[in-house]
């Protein structure tokens, strides 16, 4: 019999349940003694069945549940906890309010259910006639997706200390491919379910990662993911006990690059006991490249900034869809102080649609929420966030007692509040409409981000780096020259923050200063290549054409690959009349790997030098 | 001063568990903890009152959760009834005369089944025995645990 089965064949049973609950609520006594005449409510009629439906997956040998629930005993011994924990909806996990949507792996009982399971603990968990016991789902317990094409772990467990409070551990995983790759899902085995209570998944193109785990002596780290570490084009990752993300069509595949690290970052519940943690995943791979890639929007703030105390802390944002677009799925994200969570859609007519809503925010229990079939949501529909924060005491998830100031910040200390969507576009063209206007937005929240955590850490230097970077991309130099000037006054016998600093300034048009900082870079770094080209840019824009000529030659002897280096002894040797030696230059450029824009400008040089040496 | 000492080397800190109560097992660091602190005060003892909690079983928690302290059974749930104890974990403290000096738990973390705090704002247990040191009255006598319930798991 099927999962679904067992459900629907004891829809009778639950009903003739509900009559004899309403009898037993007028008279209490009857209650007490049921167990002694013919019980009302049974575990083999009418409790296993939810049971075996709602709880037995996970609560299994071998599965993510502390305890197993799969027969008459085992349930007895904690039938006053179920009906607790099923009457305030604490189990079976599942934050979302009903109505909101049909989402896939939807886990949540009816309140017939609830008062059954009640009703039967009050009556002292009756077993009833055996003979009408269900049989027990078999639940598979290695691959649910099949066989993968590719299983990665960590090179090493972690062995997680006796400890009372929550813990966290990041791992890079290499993954050993060698060319592009195309992935349809991925499925994550905690290794040791007991304590590993979510996994937040994402791919790091960069190595920025692997280098703080292997910073660390033991197995994976403890601390942030850096901002390379992000979700593959458009798609979630991540895992919950008890879910399973199903494949994507292959039309749908994301690719993944060689070189690329596989970050998991593991919440951890201790059991009391040290614990081994060495969790497994597999991937599952297409052959084709995908046709379609999903945008994802993130609805949120990044300058949270609660006072203690505060009861009721608002954070709202919203977005005008310029598009028409599928909802796929919707992943909300906030840490202890968040309360409620909602989301909601407006659409162009006015009417509105709840996307999320959760009353009872608990971080332990984050999940990615996936619709059974997508929602279309019309050009012009505002999507909207609104969640609210409580940092009192009377919040008894509050890290901090007395309650203290919170900022925005990824350690789970710090607040956050996102809202995440997977939308989905009818083309191409509207997809890159899209993509570019919700990552200016994201970008410039970033921003918003770096510039709440500075408030926090204003002497962390590489922090600066990092925003000024990102102000650099928007052409809000600025900015980036005030966040670099800090940086290098942080750490004044760097070249690197010099360097920085000068091409800001060069950037912003601010030529002496530039000058001044790339010969403060290069006196604490004489063989810095990158620097003398760009003093050696800067001096020609200044008229200093020797002087020019001398660090770009320099630059082209420490390293003779620089495209840009190249392209700028070249204009330093046409500025002189040197034609040939400048063409001879710019020939070498074009054998290196160019841009574009950077190849025409060359050609277009060329061109120019040619003609200048026949005039 | 004296007599205080020596009624305070007799009393008996039961500490109510089962092999397999997942809130029981993450208090085990902080049992270890107290039963440590208060090593030449108070007498800890963990206490299974769970039949099918047997011998071996109860060998094999210990050496996991890395206990140190004295165990005793009470299949007949003797203590249990003795003491009220209707959770696992719940500590019952008796004086040397056999008095119920505090029964509960042995802090606030947990306020309900799956809701918890990063920390206690009260240590219960550690206030209690602090208080009988010193010899005053316990600030609360009775309070109520967050764990498994006894009348089930017995049955």
């Amino acid at each position: 019999m099927t999962r679904t089965n067992v459900r629907k064949a004891t829809s009778s049973a639950v009903a003739a349940v509900a009559v004899a609950v309403f009898c037993v609520a007028t008279a209490k006594a009857v209650a007490l003694r049921t167990s002694t005449q013919s019980p009302a409510v049974t575990f083999s009629r009418d409790i296993a069945p939810i049971v075996f439906d709602a709880c037995s997956s996970c609560h299994r040998p071998g599965g993510p549940g502390p305890f197993s629930l799969t027969n008459y005993d085992e349930v007895r011994r904690r039938a006053s906890q179920i009906a607790i924990v099923t009457r305030s909806r604490f189990m079976p996990p599942w934050k979302v309010e009903p109505g909101v949507g049909h989402f896939v792996g939807q886990r949540q009982l009816t309140d017939r259910e609830i008062d059954a399971i009640e009703q039967w603990a009050k009556a002292g968990a009756p077993e009833g006639d055996p003979k009408l016991l269900p049989k027990l789902p078999s639940f598979a317990d290695g691959w649910l997706l099949g066989k993968p094409d590719l299983v990665v772990k960590p090179d090493a467990a972690y062995v997680l200390p006796a400890q009372q409070n929550d813990a966290f551990r990041i791992f890079a995983i290499r993954l050993p491919i060698t060319q592009r790759t195309y992935v349809t899902g991925i499925e994550f085995h905690p290794g040791n379910a007991r304590v590993v209570h979510h996994a937040n998944i994402r791919i790091d193109r960069t190595d920025a990662t692997r280098k703080l785990d292997a910073a660390d002596p033991l197995p994976g780290y403890d601390g942030l993911m850096p901002r390379s570490a992000e979700y593959p084009d458009g798609h979630f990752l991540g895992w919950t006990p008890g879910q399973v993300a199903p494949l994507v069509q292959p039309e749908l595949a994301w690719t993944l690059e060689p070189g690329s690290d596989l970050v998991v970052q593991l919440h951890m519940q201790p059991s009391g006991a040290p614990e081994t943690v060495l969790p497994e995943i597999g991937f599952y791979f297409s052959a084709r490249p995908p046709a379609k890639i999903p945008t994802i929007l993130r609805l949120g703030s990044q300058g949270i900034d609660i006072p203690p105390g505060e009861r009721s802390h608002v954070i709202r944002d919203s977005y005008e869809l310029p598009v028409d677009v599928q909802l796929l799925a919707i992943q909300p994200h906030a840490h202890y102080r968040a309360r409620e969570i909602r989301g909601v859609a407006r659409f162009p007519d006015g009417t509105t649609r709840e996307v999320m809503h959760i009353k009872d925010w608990d971080f332990r229990w984050q999940h990615v929420y996936r619709h059974e079939s997508p929602i279309a949501l019309p050009k012009g529909t505002r999507l909207m966030m609104e969640y609210t924060y409580d940092n009192s005491a009377d919040n008894p998830r509050n890290p901090e007692l007395p309650p203290a100031r919170v900022f925005w910040g990824q350690r789970s200390s710090d607040e956050m509040g996102d809202l995440w969507f997977q939308l989905l576009t009818a083309n191409e063209a509207d997809r890159a409409q899209l993509t570019d206007e919700v990552t200016r937005k994201m970008t410039a929240e970033d921003i918003i981000g770096y510039e709440t955590m500075l408030k926090v850490t204003p002497d962390d230097a590489e922090l600066r780096d990092d925003v000024a970077l990102l102000y650099l991309a928007r052409g809000m130099v600025n900015n980036a020259i005030r966040h670099f000037e800090i940086s290098a006054a942080l750490k004044p016998e760097s070249a690197a923050a010099h360097f920085n600093l000068g091409t800001a300034l060069a950037q912003g048009g601010r030529f002496s200063a530039a000058v001044a900082s790339f010969r403060t870079a290069l006196a604490r770094r004489p063989n810095y290549a990158v620097a003398h080209g760009n003093l050696g840019r800067v001096l020609l824009a200044q008229g200093e054409t020797a002087e020019a000529l001398t660090h770009l030659q320099e630059a082209v002897r420490l390293d003779p690959a620089n495209p840009r280096s190249l392209l700028g002894l070249a204009e330093a040797l046409a500025a002189r009349g040197s034609y040939d030696e400048a063409i001879a230059a710019l020939d070498r450029a074009l054998k290196q790997a160019l841009t574009e824009d950077l190849a025409k400008e060359i050609f277009a040089r060329r061109a120019a030098y040619l003609k200048a040496r026949k005039g | 001063m004296f007599a205080a000492a020596l009624a305070l080397q007799l009393t008996t800190v039961l500490v109510f568990t089962t092999t397999d109560c997942p809130i029981s097992n993450r208090y085990a660091p902080e049992i270890q903890r107290l039963a440590e602190r208060f090593g030449g005060q108070a007498r800890f003892k963990l206490v299974y009152p769970v039949p099918g909690d047997t011998e071996a079983a109860i060998r094999e928690h210990v050496r996991k959760f890395g206990y140190t302290i004295e165990t005793v059974r009470d299949v007949k749930q003797a203590m249990v009834k003795q003491t009220g104890a209707t959770v696992t974990p719940e500590v019952a403290v008796i004086d040397a005369a056999g008095t119920l000096l505090y029964r509960g738990r042995i802090d606030d973390r947990y306020l309900a089944f799956g809701k918890d705090r990063p920390q206690p704002t009260v240590r219960d247990l550690e206030r209690s025995l602090e208080a009988i040191i010193a010899g005053k009255p316990v600030p609360v006598a009775r309070t109520q645990a967050i764990g498994c319930f006894l009348a089930d798991l017995v049955k």
